[in-house]
């Protein structure tokens, strides 16, 4: 079994867990009182740095990079992260720092609350607004959704290195094809359950809660969306319901294998009025065929009274050959498994807020 | 940071690791300066001590909703917030609010 680093960012610091020759073992919380909402890892470099999105109740927001795979942790003495002055607004977290395009080695992305993108070009170090984004006429009529108002999917095109695609809640999806020069709407199609009947299809403003990229049609994305599953294959043009199958259509993250087309997995509650998974049993569910049919996946999860629920971003996958999940709930669990048994890898945490896995040499 | 006419910064310890370490910076006045303000002295701190002050304001240089800060004993809350006047000799406190779980 490959030798895996997890990461996953609580409620009040970091776990890291590092299985070697099959067997798990967590370190001590590292950046403890600080809420991890983001984690990353950017493996485009000889030896991948890893970063995490530390808020503090009191201190404030920064993101914090490690350079020898979580032994140590820094950051700029200047914010690496900051609203310039002429936009009088203030960070309050980050909730996605993603990778940009492989042409672009130091490129990574950051996605706030308030909800802004920041790109940075030395390889997370420093950050600066996307102005085009943060001066789009949508953005006065974005709304919060409960956790606030935040980006918190950002996705390269994996082919194309202008186009970029990044959602919000609430907001949806708004695509570039100019590397973020300009921005459009691309939410046709995707459901907006909170609002009357007669305008529940607007061109912005769904509560999107996250999309994943297909790994072999760049042009396909699956999306969990505040009540509702979709698929789109043409880049975010138009959004197809693929709810049909599962036990519930209400969900936060959903997760795409990275090496197998049309392999997709999400982690179905009731619905937004009940935010349970059905009959109270932990589970994950998958499609093979894009979307088209689902099933359970694995075994081995809590099969009653099972009162919690996993968060948009506590839910990855890694790159392995059979494909491993890696989920963190709310209650503070850690699992990791796939198409055979799940293992627990961690308990009592703080919330899981968001987890992402490293294969190691 | 100098000697002479200056202010004192008590750092709680959570932060001190952004002060190298210390628990107490002295930030001068200028040259025949009496007195400054809160914000004047962070922002002498921002130039020296960035990760130090940026916890204590955000990028607006609002001090953080949960930070209370103290001049000689008074929460500028209940004075002029950040203009508060801070005299040559003051010494300002900041310390974490009651917040979080």
């Amino acid at each position: 079994m490959t030798d895996t680093l997890l990461l996953a960012g609580t409620r009040k610091g970091l776990l890291l867990a590092r299985r070697r020759g099959g067997s798990w073992h967590t370190e001590p919380l590292a950046l403890p009182m600080t809420a991890v909402y983001a984690v990353g890892i950017d493996a485009r470099r000889p030896t991948p740095r890893l970063f995490a999105s530390a808020t503090s109740e009191h201190w404030g927001p920064t993101i914090l990079h490690s350079d020898d795979l979580g032994a140590s942790w820094s950051e700029p003495d200047h914010a690496p992260v900051a609203f310039p002055k002429d936009v009088e607004t203030a960070l309050a977290r980050v909730w996605q720092i993603q990778p940009g395009p492989s042409s672009d080695p130091d490129v990574m992305y950051a996605g706030t609350e308030p909800a802004a993108l920041f790109r940075s070009e030395d390889g997370g170090i420093n950050f600066e607004l996307v102005r085009p984004l943060w001066e789009h006429p949508h953005r006065p009529q974005w709304g919060a959704g409960y956790g606030g108002q935040a980006i918190h999917t950002v996705l390269p095109h994996p082919v194309d290195p202008r186009r970029i695609l990044i959602a919000l809640s609430s907001g949806g999806v708004y695509r570039s094809y100019d590397s973020g020069e300009s921005w459009a709407a691309a939410n046709t199609g995707i459901k907006a359950t909170f609002l009357p009947e007669e305008q529940r299809y607007p061109e912005f403003g769904q509560c999107v809660h996250k999309v994943a990229q297909d790994a072999e049609n760049p042009e396909r994305l699956y999306l969990q969306n505040h009540n509702g599953v979709y698929r789109s294959d043409d880049w975010g043009g138009t959004w197809v319901s693929i709810a049909q199958g599962l036990p519930g259509e209400f969900g936060f993250g959903i997760v795409a294998d990275p090496h197998r087309g049309g392999h997709a997995y999400v982690f179905p509650l009731v619905s937004d009025y009940s935010r349970f998974t059905p009959d109270f049993r932990c589970r994950v569910y998958g499609t093979t065929d894009a979307g088209e049919s689902w099933a359970e996946v694995g075994s081995g999860l809590p099969e009653s009274e099972f009162y919690s629920l996993v968060l948009r971003d506590a839910f990855t996958a890694d790159a392995a050959d059979p494909l491993g999940l890696y989920f963190g709930t709310r209650s503070g669990e850690l699992y990791a498994g796939g198409a055979g048994r799940w293992e627990r890898v961690a308990s009592n945490l703080p919330d899981v807020l968001s987890v992402r896995v490293l294969a190691l040499a | 940071m100098t000697d002479g006419m200056d202010v004192t910064l008590h750092v709680p310890g959570a932060l001190a690791g952004y002060a190298g370490g210390r628990r107490e910076v002295r930030v001068a006045l200028g040259a025949g300066e009496l007195a400054t303000t809160v914000s004047g002295v962070l922002d002498r701190v921002a130039a020296e001590l960035p990760a130090l002050e940026r916890r204590i304001r955000d990028e607006n240089a609002a001090i953080r909703r949960h930070v209370n800060v103290y001049v000689d004993g008074a929460d500028i809350r209940t004075l002029s917030g950040a203009q508060t006047t801070v005299p040559a000799g003051g010494v300002i406190d900041v310390i974490a609010a009651v917040s979080g779980g």
